[in-house]
């Protein structure tokens, strides 16, 4: 593949693990990139996130970390599933347990939006779209807003685990309606999954699902709190609510990067990359890339063209994006509808030790809730 | 009342009378396979990619940049590719037919 081109930008060299990784930033590139599987492999497992995670997890997660065929043969699998959220009712849903976290704290004292808010309503939103009762997210919660590991140091890889196998035991024997059962009961090449491959996807469900979800949440608080000419204009223009919501998700780039390791090594862009040799592919960079996105630091609600890559691009890219659209779109419709405010007490964004690092997740989002006109 | 057929890439016929709306919110309330419509219609993905026949192209109309800036990097795009959530059924186009440009690659 031929990844050079005259104004494309360099990668970066990031020192990680011991190994110096290249790191795509141009959009051009990251876009063919992402879908030479070939080159650039995720068949790799503990290696698709930089930094590595075989300290976080003992298994395999899928789909992510499988090419094609076989990764498009497992996606099909959950594919169906995973667009549940586009129905009325899945949306009605999210916007009653949505409602009931806002309501009691509107007008009310201020409290931690993280914790006390957007890590609720993704919890409840996941029972949602795994099927299960509102009432497990209580154990959900109870993990901290990272699943493999808490602000503390203290690790819940295998809190996570322990839950898995207990719900994947209770779906082999009464079988259900939800997505461990659907995964515990399917046929994949004439068989069942096994246990490793049925803890592979829930764990993915768990861990892909989280704190991007929370960061997004919170970052659309943050931004209509700093813009609420921009919450006024939504409230008035509800059909620029959608094209919005895609600008927050490329100004956040909930993840920052990810990525791909090359079996036989690649050339990047002039940069030789050993056999095994891994790449990243920064999604956060590549969406502010100026020759896709002029004035790429504004968040424009209106921008258009708008081509981000927040949720990636390629065979793997995001298969829970459904559910993370629906989800701030029925927040955004709330808070639109019932002429909220939101005040920040106080807030800090990540700091970013290093150029890589993504600026616009909050670390911090103290907030208060006010209906219009108080 | 207007039709639209979706040719899907295993030249499955799907018509769809009486159609109002863009063509992938059409697209996707019949289930068409290969329409995703994934960002809602503001072209921030390309999961409603579709290939406009010569003989529809002048009333259809051509890419808007929104739609453009994602054929640029689509190695399965072509002249007559279009991002149905631009194509807005009526009367005119009554009897459309599109074909679905499926997966890339
Ligand atoms: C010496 C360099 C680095 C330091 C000191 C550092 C430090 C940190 C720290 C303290 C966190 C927060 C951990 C947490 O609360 O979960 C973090 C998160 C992260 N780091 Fe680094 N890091 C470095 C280099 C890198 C590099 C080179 C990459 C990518 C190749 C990277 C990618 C990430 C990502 C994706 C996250 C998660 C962001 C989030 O969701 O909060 N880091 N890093
Ligand atoms: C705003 C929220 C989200 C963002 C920004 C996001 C972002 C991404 C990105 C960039 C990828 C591509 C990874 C790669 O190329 O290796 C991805 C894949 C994936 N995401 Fe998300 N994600 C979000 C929410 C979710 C949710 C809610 C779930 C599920 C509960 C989820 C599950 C997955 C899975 C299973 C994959 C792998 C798909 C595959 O390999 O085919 N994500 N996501």
């Amino acid at each position: 593949m031929n990844t050079t081109h005259p104004e494309a930008a360099a990668p970066l060299r990031c020192p990680m693990q011991g190994e110096e990784i290249p790191m795509v930033v141009d959009y051009r590139v990251l876009r063919q990139v992402s879908k030479d599987w070939k080159q650039f492999s995720s068949d790799v497992p503990f290696r698709v996130p930089i930094p590595s995670e075989e300290e976080d997890r003992s298994v395999r997660q899928l789909p992510i970390e499988r090419d094609p065929p076989l990764h498009s043969e497992y996606r099909k699998l959950v594919d169906a599933w995973f667009k549940r959220p586009r129905s009325a009712e899945f949306q009605q849903e999210l916007s009653r347990l949505i409602g009931e976290q806002l309501t009691p704290r509107i007008n009310g004292e201020a409290f931690a939006a993280i914790h006390d808010l957007a890590l609720p309503i993704q919890s409840l939103a996941l029972t949602k779209l795994l099927g299960v009762p509102e009432s497990e997210s209580e154990r959900w919660i109870s993990w901290g807003t990272h699943v493999f590991h808490s602000n503390t140091g203290e690790h819940h890889g295998q809190a996570l685990e322990d839950y898995l196998n207990e719900q994947f035991d209770r779906a082999e024997q009464e079988g259900g309606e939800d997505f461990f059962a659907l995964l515990s009961g399917c046929e994949f090449q004439g068989r069942r999954l096994s246990r490793e491959e049925l803890l592979g996807f829930g764990n993915l469900a768990f861990a892909g699902g989280r704190d991007t979800v929370i960061n997004s949440i919170c970052g659309l608080l943050g931004h209509v709190a700093e813009h609420p000419e921009d919450l006024e204009r939504l409230r008035a223009e509800p059909t620029l609510r959608a094209g919005a919501l895609e600008e927050l998700f490329r100004w956040i780039s909930p993840v920052t990067q990810i990525g791909r390791v090359c079996p036989h090594g690649a050339t990047l862009q002039g940069l030789e990359v050993p056999p095994m040799g891994r790449v990243s592919l920064n999604w956060a960079r590549a969406n502010r890339d100026p020759k896709v996105f002029p004035d790429p630091n504004h968040l424009d609600i209106a921008r258009m063209p708008n081509p981000h890559v927040a949720f990636g691009s390629g065979p793997h890219s995001c298969i829970g994006a459904t559910h993370a659209r629906a989800l701030l779109r029925c927040l955004l419709d709330i808070l639109c509808e019932q002429k909220l405010r939101v005040e920040i007490l106080e807030a800090s964004r990540e700091h970013a030790p290093s150029p890589y690092h993504n600026a616009n997740i909050y670390r911090k989002l103290k907030i208060r809730l006010r209906s219009s006109g108080i | 009342m207007a039709s639209v057929t979706f040719i899907t890439p295993e030249q499955k016929r799907i018509t769809i009378n009486h159609a109002v709306g863009s063509l992938m919110e059409i697209a996707t309330h019949h289930d068409v396979e290969g329409i995703e419509g994934a960002c809602g219609g503001v072209c921030s993905c390309a999961t409603c990619h579709v290939k406009i026949p010569a003989a529809w192209q002048e009333k259809v109309g051509t890419a808007s940049d929104g739609e453009k800036a994602h054929f640029d990097f689509m190695d399965n795009a072509a002249e007559n590719s279009r991002l149905c959530c631009q194509i807005e059924m009526s009367e005119a186009l009554d009897g459309l037919e599109v074909e679905v440009a499926g997966e890339e690659g």
